[in-house]
């Protein structure tokens, strides 16, 4: 039942920035007195919905608006024009009742004090939110637990490493059990195994409690682990609201080949050939081969029996393209790079 | 049983504030060391212009001179932290939590300022037992004196602790704080009688320096110290004191409702 509710729905949702710049023209010197006001729009009409219990992903390239989008629903921007709706408040309007029942990463800043052990930033924020002690004692329990805090939580932050630090903040963003968090690129920094267990935490939160998630990130690993959902931002513009599968569906046409031959093997004429023809990308490094190639053109199945023919191969993988190309394709075909 | 949950954030921020200062106590000797070489040289200098004239004014201002230099903390000070979340914008964490920032920031200032001082204080007591009778400041006028200069020196800790979060509140507007800082520090250091204690100025200025701001911080109440107001004057001073402080947090709740609103923080 709560699934189907609306959490957030945003109307022509636009944000434009003022910049003062140094003029261009005129005298020089003089010129440098005067500023011109210039308008930067950010985010430009963009109308969406997600329900209660939806993990949701912002994608796009540098300067797409992804964070401005995120500032506008927690209510910390003011839309230049458009409405938003998060939870039946409108954020920044009634900002200090609203914030209470969400949470917020931002991945690039901090939010714990920073000469103080986190233990106690923590029980600040239980004093922020007026909780009960027993209560938030047995949710903070929980999350140090999680997210593996229970080593240093008597440490002030400024001694922590990147990874402890990240944790920290997503327990300090979570303790106080929001129904909706807002990630701003959380796994900046991070590495592999921080990050895998870090999508499975935020995974586990969602079906237990039913948080919904918006997350925005650069990796697409994040996104595949956890966004069924993606909504595509370009120059301030919605481009595609979507699922992942069906992106990859539609940019994720290649097909990926990877083995080892001998070094001294020459390659098939069938095979150079097929790369002449465009049908297949090459590249050959000592004993590794790597093609990429359209499987609508030419089958995997054909290329295994060219390469077969020619001599022993060992160590084939056949695998999707990675979705960093898959994305940056994308980009391009929506002209955004 | 609502009132107490509604300050109880800022209790909390004040509590938590007081703890954080405790991390910096090589600064608060490096402190103390600054405030007595201050003190002597200022000392040095009222003895060479005093001593011979007026005996009593040069020991009624060594003694305004130590308690200045005991108190600096309380008003040459800001918390670095809030200013670097401005100026970086991890400002917006804050933004996303249920408390009023304005008061948030104020409770910070406070703490700041209490712990920072009486930190720096107490220790610095003892060192006065060390320096030549003639150097070391007088005991108050009288008990009561320092009954009522305690009493005015708390709320000369509310009032600097506002013009603190008026810094704040123009750097929400101008995201650096060095230009905000270098004025109101400097303001401070010459109305507050740090640089020359306020009650060696011509008596045609005195009105004017008792009821500007930034006396109410720590000259007024030397004054009920030294016995310069009597201590009947007391209830005049702290309504004075707490009129000031009154003003100057409003003045920073206008500041900040206006900055958080204008205010835009760029990039990811």
């Amino acid at each position: 039942m709560s699934s189907a509710s609306v959490c957030i729905s945003a109307t022509e949702l636009t944000r434009t920035y003022t910049r003062y710049a140094v003029r261009e023209k005129g005298l020089p010197l003089i010129r440098r007195i005067f500023r011109d006001r210039q308008l930067i729009p950010a985010l430009q009409g963009a109308s969406f919905e997600i329900s209660s219990g939806e993990i949701v992903g912002l994608l796009g390239p540098n300067g797409a608006s992804k964070s401005t989008t995120v500032k506008l629903l927690c209510g910390i921007l003011t839309p230049t024009s458009g409405t938003c709706t998060v939870q039946g408040f409108v954020p920044s309007k009634d900002r200090k009742e609203y914030v209470k029942s969400i949470g917020a990463v931002f991945g690039q800043r901090t939010q714990l004090w920073w000469d103080v052990p986190i233990r106690d930033s923590f029980s600040l924020l239980r004093d922020i939110y007026g909780a009960d002690r027993h209560a938030w004692k047995a949710r903070e329990e929980e999350l140090t637990d999680a997210l593996e805090l229970s080593s240093f939580m008597n440490a002030p932050l400024r001694q922590l490493s990147l990874g402890q630090k990240m944790r920290a903040e997503v327990c300090a963003a979570l303790l106080h059990r929001p129904s909706l968090l807002f990630l701003d690129e959380p796994t900046i920094g991070l590495d592999s195994p921080s990050k895998v267990k870090l999508r499975s935490f935020l995974r586990q939160e969602n079906e237990q409690y039913g948080t919904t998630i918006l997350l925005t990130t650069h990796d697409m690993e994040d996104m595949t682990a956890l966004c069924p959902r993606v909504l595509v931002l370009g120059r301030g513009h919605l481009l595609a609201d979507t699922t992942l599968d069906a992106l990859f569906a539609r940019y994720g046409k290649y097909q990926r080949l990877h083995c080892r031959i001998p070094e001294t093997l020459s390659l098939p004429d069938a095979l150079l050939e097929l790369q002449h023809a465009g049908s297949i990308r090459m590249s050959r490094q000592g004993e590794l081969l790597d093609l990429i190639f359209d499987p609508h053109l030419v089958s995997a199945q054909r290329i295994l029996e060219l390469l077969l023919r020619a001599g022993s191969m060992e160590g084939i993988t056949l695998s999707q393209e990675d979705a960093d190309a898959l994305v940056s394709r994308m980009y391009r075909e929506m002209k955004l790079i | 049983m609502k009132r107490v949950s509604h300050f109880r954030p800022y209790l909390s921020a004040f509590r938590l504030r007081l703890k954080m200062e405790w991390s910096y106590r090589s600064a608060a000797i490096a402190g103390i060391l600054t405030q007595v070489v201050f003190g002597l040289i200022l000392c040095g200098l009222y003895d060479a212009l005093l001593s011979a004239r007026d005996p009593h004014l040069f020991r009624e201002t060594v003694t305004y001179v130590w308690l200045q230099q005991l108190f600096f903390r309380a008003v040459l000070s800001t918390d670095a932290e809030l200013s670097r979340q401005i100026m970086t914008g991890s400002i917006v964490s804050s933004m996303v939590r249920p408390v009023h920032l304005c008061s948030y920031c104020y409770v910070r200032n406070l703490a700041m300022k209490l712990t920072g001082s009486f930190m720096r204080a107490l220790p610095a007591i003892p060192l006065f037992l060390l320096l030549p009778p003639a150097y070391q400041p007088l005991l108050p006028a009288s008990p009561s004196a320092l009954i009522a200069f305690l009493f005015s020196l708390a709320l000369g800790f509310l009032v600097m602790s506002a013009v603190e979060n008026i810094c704040l509140g123009v750097q929400l507007h101008t995201l650096d704080n060095r230009g905000i800082n270098a004025i109101i520090h400097l303001l401070q250091e010459i109305f507050c009688g740090n640089i020359i204690p306020l009650t060696l100025f011509p008596e045609r200025f005195q009105t004017f320096l008792r009821l500007q701001p930034f006396s109410q911080a720590l000259d007024l109440p030397l004054r009920l110290y030294l016995g310069i107001l009597p201590v009947q004057e007391l209830p005049i001073v702290l309504c004075l004191q707490a009129l000031w402080a009154l003003l100057l947090y409003c003045l920073s709740e206008y500041l900040f409702r206006h900055g958080l609103r204008s205010l835009v923080i760029h990039g990811g």
